[in-house]
């Protein structure tokens, strides 16, 4: 009977999954200015294994440039992507709205104003801080869109909050372009941060980011099934005894604060969170308890590829990840809609 | 089960729109809802679902809804609205297995017997051969009956139907209604429901209710509630009573002619 479920998700698909990003790991890491022969990387990282030793044929610098470079680099790759990826289709589940993604209610804006006070030095930031002053804005300006949105005498409804995302949001973009245009000596950094990328990507970052992604993503992924019984709507999920704006408000909390958590070691890397759940849903349906699962996964595979692209296309220059996810992705998701049909978005 | 309604106020913002409702409806028995448009009958089930706050007291078997926890309440009604979501890429499995959500626990996952639960109602509704269809695949007809589907395998004693038959063609009417009162006598459930064909729903329920301006006007059996003249003040129809086999009242309406 079970087989016969469109909400089940078959263990086949996420062995899939797996082996995909273990694959990408593997390209990604042995992509770059100096070559590496694959057995020598995979004896390396099997002596990353505690209590493992296999002996090493790289020499010291080549070890480090592995271990502490491109190693820490593709799991940060992967902890970004498949962070911004389930964090999109959870939005999109709570909304019910095929173009929600956390920057929608200002996830984005808030981060980039963070920084830009970080950076600019207006706050009196250290660079160190720039982290803690993105993250802090992101979280902040999803709060003031709750706030704005609950406040409202229209009603606590999706559309509500993502109209109060949008306003939000372009307060504090025009807050932030304000800063940066007064502080022009910094602009090319505050840009630079604003397209993203994984340059300054080392284990520091992944442990930052790690405690948040991992109870946030987490969280989000126990919601699989409450996010397809609310896809029936907030008045019919409510009379099946869900408490429809108290799933709203945890999926949104612990998307939001692992998209905060990554975005303020990675920058704005835009479309991941749409372009990653659609495609998975035009190719394994829209069930929520397979999207959010498979979405973390393929997310993962894809900002790792993508990152290859940002090191290796022009290389030894790099090109910010942002532009690389939205010049491979909006063609390719271009090109599975076509052949979906326009099925079912 | 018995379900007892109290001086029911419900409102939309400052606006008034059900101003002092009380009923008694005696467990597994059907009451129809009727009324011209903006009367408050939909406001009445989404109060009765406690999908919407309400003054005055609403029970089951002597229960205030306001006290009881939400899943209990998802327990015990069953609600049907007028035009159900149907959600992109879920099959009709999955959706009729939606029904079983306040038997599970949050963050858990249904059980076999959910399943087993969902394939027999499946079978009982003749919906079987459908089971892989997606939703939104559904003629208006079949999507009526999977919905009702769900509803039965909330397994809630109370029934609360908006409009049924709303998008159907005039067998299909005949067909689902058939089937609630049927089902209705195999699984002793009550059934409230909302119609705007006043010649079905006095075939079918075993009292009506007639709201206008948001109170009571008229309530009793269909005979006692459609005669011309109390359809002729509330709906402003001109209409010609006639009698089907059973004694039921067939309301026609009627074009006088030339004036």
């Amino acid at each position: 009977m079970e087989e016969s479920r469109s909400g089940y998700l078959p263990l086949a698909w996420v062995v899939a999954g797996l082996l995909a990003l273990a694959a990408a790991g593997l390209f990604s890491i042995l992509s770059g200015p100096i070559d590496f022969a694959a057995t020598d990387v995979f004896r390396e990282l099997m002596n990353q294994i505690p209590g493992v030793s296999v002996g090493s044929n790289l020499s010291e610098l080549q070890s480090a440039i592995l271990t502490e470079i491109r190693l820490p680099r593709v799991i940060l790759g992967m902890i970004v992507g498949g962070t911004l990826a389930v964090a999109g289709g959870a939005y999109q589940g709570v909304f019910r709205n095929p173009l929600a993604d956390p920057w929608l209610l200002g996830v984005a804006a808030g981060a980039g104003l963070g920084a830009t006070l970080a950076i600019s030095g207006v706050a009196n930031l250290s660079a160190a801080l720039l982290p803690l002053a993105a993250f802090i804005g992101a979280l902040g300006a999803v709060a003031l869109t709750y706030f704005v949105g609950y406040s409202l005498r229209a009603g606590r409804t999706a559309t509500t909050l993502i109209l109060a995302g949008v306003a939000v949001a372009s307060f504090l973009t025009a807050l932030q372009t304000y800063l940066q245009q007064r502080n022009s000596e910094t602009l090319r950094e505050v840009y630079s941060w604003i397209l993203g990328g994984l340059q300054t990507a080392s284990w520091r970052e992944v442990r930052l980011v790690l405690p948040y992604v991992v109870v946030s993503v987490g969280i989000v992924l126990f919601h699989g099934r409450l996010l397809d019984v609310m896809s029936v709507g907030d008045e019919e999920a409510s009379a099946l005894g869900i408490n429809v704006s108290r799933v709203r408000l945890t999926v949104v909390v612990f998307a939001s604060l692992g998209t905060a958590a990554v975005v303020a070691v990675s920058g704005l890397i835009g479309f991941v969170g749409i372009i990653v759940p659609h495609t998975v849903r035009l190719i394994a349906g829209s069930s929520y308890r397979r999207l959010l699962v498979l979405s973390t996964l393929f997310g993962a595979v894809f900002l790792v590829l993508a990152d290859v692209a940002a090191r290796t296309i022009a290389s030894p220059a790099e090109l910010p990840l942002g532009v690389i996810t939205a010049f491979a992705g909006a063609p390719f998701f271009a090109m599975i809609l076509r052949r979906s049909k326009g099925g079912s978005l | 089960m018995n379900v007892g309604i109290a001086d029911v106020v419900m409102r939309y913002g400052s606006h008034e729109v059900l101003n002092g409702v009380s009923l008694e409806i005696p467990g597994g028995s059907w009451l129809g809802i009727i009324g011209p448009n903006g009367t408050g009958k939909s406001t009445l089930l989404r109060g009765i679902a406690r999908l919407l706050p309400y003054d005055g007291s609403i029970t089951f078997d002597g229960d205030e809804i306001g006290t009881l926890d939400r899943r209990v309440v998802a327990q015990t009604v069953a609600y049907v609205p007028q035009s159900p979501v149907l959600p992109e890429g879920m099959n009709v499995v999955d959706f009729v297995l939606l029904g079983r959500t306040p038997y599970i626990s949050h963050f858990g996952t249904e059980s076999k017997r959910d399943l087993e639960i969902v394939f027999d109602v499946l079978t009982t509704l003749d919906l079987i051969h459908f089971r892989d269809r997606l939703v939104t695949t559904l003629s208006g007809g079949e999507a009526q009956r999977v919905t009702l589907a769900r509803a039965l395998a909330q397994q809630a004693p109370l029934v609360l139907l908006d409009e049924p038959t709303a998008a159907l063609d005039v067998g299909h009417q005949q067909e689902v209604l058939d089937l609630i009162d049927d089902l209705r006598r195999t699984r002793q459930l009550t059934v409230i429901s909302t119609m705007h064909d006043l010649t079905l729903i006095g075939q079918f329920a075993d009292s009506l209710v007639l709201l206008d301006g948001g109170v009571v006007v008229a309530e009793g059996t269909a005979s006692q509630v459609l005669t011309a003249e109390i359809i002729r003040k509330h709906y402003g129809a001109s209409v010609r009573i006639l009698e089907d086999d059973a004694g039921n009242p067939v309301v026609v309406p009627w074009r006088s002619n030339g004036s």
